[in-house]
């Protein structure tokens, strides 16, 4: 078979052939004609601004940065070079930008270049380039003014000064109008310029006057603005205020705060505040920043004071029945149902829509309400809308429309008050049915009919006060104060059923009752005893310790106290268990006060003591004994 | 010479009275604010400084009473009966309340067959429902001092023995039926709910795609048996029961 590939000798031949044919080809793809251009990065610049002017050589790399010869009105510095190469479909194409700053030193149009360039001996030309040069911005009428700055850098550069601060970021501050009506709303608008400056965490403004109110701001817009020949970035707040008071005042200063961002001198910088060549007006850095090359100054913008004349409304031509509305409105008036029975109710709803204060825009009022029972509108608000739906009941199948509606404001752009009409609308109003009869019977009348009243139904009004308040949740059996008082309580009812319990047995238990009494009865003795004792009386000292023993024994034991003698005190030591030591101690004191009764002079005042001590020693132990 | 221990300790209890005077004044400023937004028709703005009120947590019958009557305007039904609910726990015996509420659940659409409540059930619920909780509780209370005391009576004055264990034994029901009636309120906090929404489903299980049991409506009124992630299980006055969203229901 004969294969048709070439033979093994030619094929480096081939190879080659085929590189040089693609180098050819991209060659030729990529083969442009160079061009040299002049640009600037804006056509008006105020004196002692900086202007940008880029060279760029397209379709060459590696083209050495021109020389300017001595620019008429401006001083030139060199910033630069900047390349680019891109494939675009298979095209390529390859830049080089040199970048130079011009400063202006003169007012007026200035033409800057051509300028010219060599490349492999061929000579290649800019174009001119058109720039007027404008003084400095004194600041615009609507307020433009002075700002505060804080803290700027102290490695400032001499060149920053003041001045230029204040024609990079102002704030201006601006009316519709300056004659405005009493209570009719204006947008206000506050705009923050800022000229290649890094400024962030940016405020809402704040405005504050007493003869004016002020809405809350909206969403910012964010724009850029040319603004006496410079492009700023422009930020702008906008919200309605209307007058509260007539007269001559003035509107403002606004002010805001905002932070500006300053990168830390270095010798290639012109100024902390110029932007980074990469960068641009608000944007971050974020790599700076995480380096700390950044620092933040807060600043305090205020614009000027705005004068405002706040007018009155007219009396001249004020309709009657204005209510106070102010704007441009229109009325729209719908009545349903068309077809009602005498009684039944018929809703209308009137809607005033335009532009205005709505707050100041009242419920239409219907011309005549003979005829008709009339309720209050509810009332129901939208952006640009009013809506008021009112009921109405016709009395009588009699009523062929509802009377007509009018409403007036006072139009703020013409300055005349104007009356909206909407005519007549007609309904059909038919006869209620038969009210249901009842027969009354009244002694010596007639029988007359009695109609069944129908009554309305709604709900009752509001409380006018707020009646007791009280903490939410919190009930009375939560609290512990509650529970113990009813532990009190029965604590009580314990103690004093106790009581009465003791009290009762005292009365019915003989027994109890003297066991409970002896104790007290022989201690109230023993005082007496010991009196006696002391004062030397033996025989009545006897008599008392015979007495006191003996009533003792006979309420501790119940017993007769006349039983109670020596030989009872044997049994009853047995039958009790009375030790024998007490027993034998009881009966010495029997037999003592027996002995003195005859001889008191017998015992000696130790004696004597002796026998009280023991008579409390048979008292101590018959009240310790459980007997 | 007066120690100046007490001195600031009097100090501080008046001081604390006068501050206590001023957020009650506050409060009532917030109150009559409302009630003038209401008078102008502005029921969101009197229903806001209601509820602003409500969330320095304090709470009064008349509050929940304008607060159903702002909700009522606005027609707002189930908010306008959760409402006039929360005030009668507050206001039992207010005659105004009492005809709003009826008014309002009168409107409440295809109220489910509440089935018959026999006598005893009918007394208790008058009886009961003209009680606050804490007016039942000092009731109670009332009746077990009424009780201990005759019992003592009882004990000390013996020809009035009779007499006494007869009022210990009224007062012995009454705590006792006072004591159930108490219990079943405290119960029911926190496990009634009004419809809240316009219509909800009532679903055999806590899904969303699955069989409806039956249909709630605006201003009906509920028991909350039980509640699984964002679902309720409710029961309807007429013992039905189902699984209702919480966003549905109004719990108070």
């Amino acid at each position: 078979m004969n294969r048709a590939y070439p033979n093994f000798k030619f094929r480096p031949l081939i190879i080659a052939g085929s590189l040089l044919l693609c180098a050819g080809y991209f060659a030729f793809c990529s083969a442009e004609d160079i061009r040299f251009e002049a640009t600037v990065d804006r056509g008006k610049v105020a004196l002692g601004d900086a202007l940008q002017l880029n060279l760029t050589l397209r379709g060459a790399e590696n083209i050495p940065a021109p020389r300017l010869d001595k620019i008429d009105g401006f001083d030139s510095r060199y910033l630069g070079p900047s390349t680019m190469v891109s494939i675009v479909n298979g095209v390529v194409t390859s830049a080089i930008t040199h970048i130079y700053t011009l400063v202006p030193l003169k007012t007026g149009t200035r033409t800057i270049g051509p300028f010219s360039v060599e490349k492999q001996g061929e000579i290649y030309v800019s174009n001119p380039i058109t720039v007027e040069v404008i003084p400095a911005s004194s600041g615009a009428a609507s307020g433009r003014s002075s700002f505060r700055r804080q803290n700027l850098p102290d490695t400032a550069s001499p060149d920053v000064n003041e001045e230029e601060l204040q024609d990079r970021i102002f704030l201006i501050f601006s009316l519709e109008k300056r004659k405005i009506y009493l209570n009719e709303i204006i947008p206000l608008t506050i705009k923050l310029y800022v000229n290649r400056l890094n400024v962030r965490d940016i405020q809402f403004p704040v405005l504050g006057s007493d003869a004016f109110s002020i809405g809350k701001f909206g969403q910012p817009k964010q724009y850029r603005e040319e603004f006496g020949g410079a492009l700023y970035d422009v930020i702008e707040f906008t919200a309605d205020m209307f007058a509260v008071k007539p007269g001559e005042w003035k509107l403002g200063p606004a002010g805001l705060n905002c932070n500006l961002s300053a990168r830390r001198q270095s010798r290639r910088r012109q100024s902390s505040f110029d932007d980074d060549f990469f960068g641009g007006g608000f944007g971050d850095d974020l790599f700076d920043d995480f380096f700390g090359r950044y620092e933040l100054y807060p600043l305090e913008l205020k614009s000027a004071e705005l004068p405002i004349t706040v007018l009155p409304l007219p009396e001249e031509g004020k309709p009657e029945g204005f209510a106070g509305a102010l704007g441009d409105f229109r009325l729209e008036v719908e009545a349903a149902p068309p077809e009602v029975k005498a009684g039944d109710p018929i809703t209308i709803k009137m809607t005033v829509g335009g532009k205005g204060n709505f707050d100041s825009v009242k419920a239409p009022a219907l011309q005549s309400k003979e005829g008709f029972k009339v309720y209050e509108p509810q009332v129901k608000q939208k952006e640009n809308e009013k809506i008021f739906e009112q009921v109405i009941i016709p009395d009588s199948e009699k009523i062929t429309s509802i009377p007509q509606i009018d409403f007036s404001f006072f139009d703020t752009r013409t300055g005349q008050y104007r009356v909206l009409t909407h005519a007549s609308i007609p309904i059909t109003v038919s006869k209620c049915e038969e009210s249901r009869q009842k027969l009354i019977e009244l002694p010596q009348a007639q029988i007359l009919p009695a109609l069944e009243e129908e009554l309305g139904r709604d709900i009752i009004y509001l409380k006018s006060s707020p009646g007791k308040f009280r903490k939410t949740g919190r009930y009375l059996y939560q609290r512990a104060g509650f529970w113990f008082f009813q532990v009190l309580s029965l604590f009580i009812f314990a103690a004093v059923f106790m009581f009465n319990l003791k009290r009762r047995r005292l009365i019915t238990d003989r027994r109890y009752a003297r066991r409970l009494q002896a104790p007290e009865k022989a201690k109230r003795a023993l005082k007496e005893i010991g009196r006696l004792l002391s004062a030397e009386k033996t025989g009545p000292f006897f008599d008392a310790v015979f007495r006191t023993t003996r009533e003792y024994l006979s309420d501790r034991f119940h017993l007769s106290a006349g039983g109670i003698t020596a030989a009872t005190v044997e049994e009853l030591a047995k039958e009790k268990g009375i030790s024998d030591e007490v027993k034998e101690k009881i009966k010495k004191i029997f037999f003592d006060c027996d002995m003195a009764r005859y001889a008191p002079s017998r015992f000696s005042r130790e004696q004597s003591e002796d026998i009280f001590q023991n008579l409390k020693e048979i008292i101590d132990y018959l009240e310790k004994k459980k007997i | 010479m007066i120690n100046p221990k007490w001195l600031i300790i009097c100090n501080l209890i008046f001081g604390a009275w006068r501050l206590s005077l001023c957020y009650a004044g506050d409060i009532k400023d917030s109150f009559y604010a409302a009630n003038y937004f209401y008078e102008h028709a502005d029921y969101d703005e009197a229903i806001k400084q209601y509820t602003g009120i409500l969330e320095t947590g304090v709470e009064s019958g008349n509050l929940y009473y304008n607060l159903g009557n702002c909700y009522f305007k606005k027609r707002e039904l189930g908010r306008a009966v959760l409402n006039y609910e929360k005030a009668r726990r507050l206001i039992p015996w207010d005659r105004d309340l009492t005809s709003n509420y009826e008014y309002a659940r009168s409107l409440v659409k295809n109220t489910a067959a509440v089935p018959r409540r026999n006598l005893a059930q009918m007394i208790c619920g008058e009886l009961y429902g003209r009680f606050t909780i804490d007016g039942l509780t000092i009731l109670l209370s009332a009746f077990y001092i009424l009780l201990l005391f005759c019992i003592l009576i009882g004990m000390f004055y013996l020809s009035l023995k009779r007499y006494a264990l007869a009022a210990a034994l009224f007062a012995g029901l009454f705590l006792s039926a006072g004591f159930v009636g108490l219990s079943g309120k405290i119960a029911r906090l926190n496990k009634e709910a009004i419809v809240i929404v316009e219509q909800t489903d009532a679903k055999f299980e806590p899904m969303d795609k699955v069989t409806t049991h039956f249909v709630l409506y605006e201003g009906m009124e509920v028991e909350v048996i039980s509640d699984r992630n964002n679902w309720y299980k409710v029961r309807r006055s007429d013992n039905k029961s189902g699984w209702v969203e919480n966003r549905a229901l109004s719990v108070f």
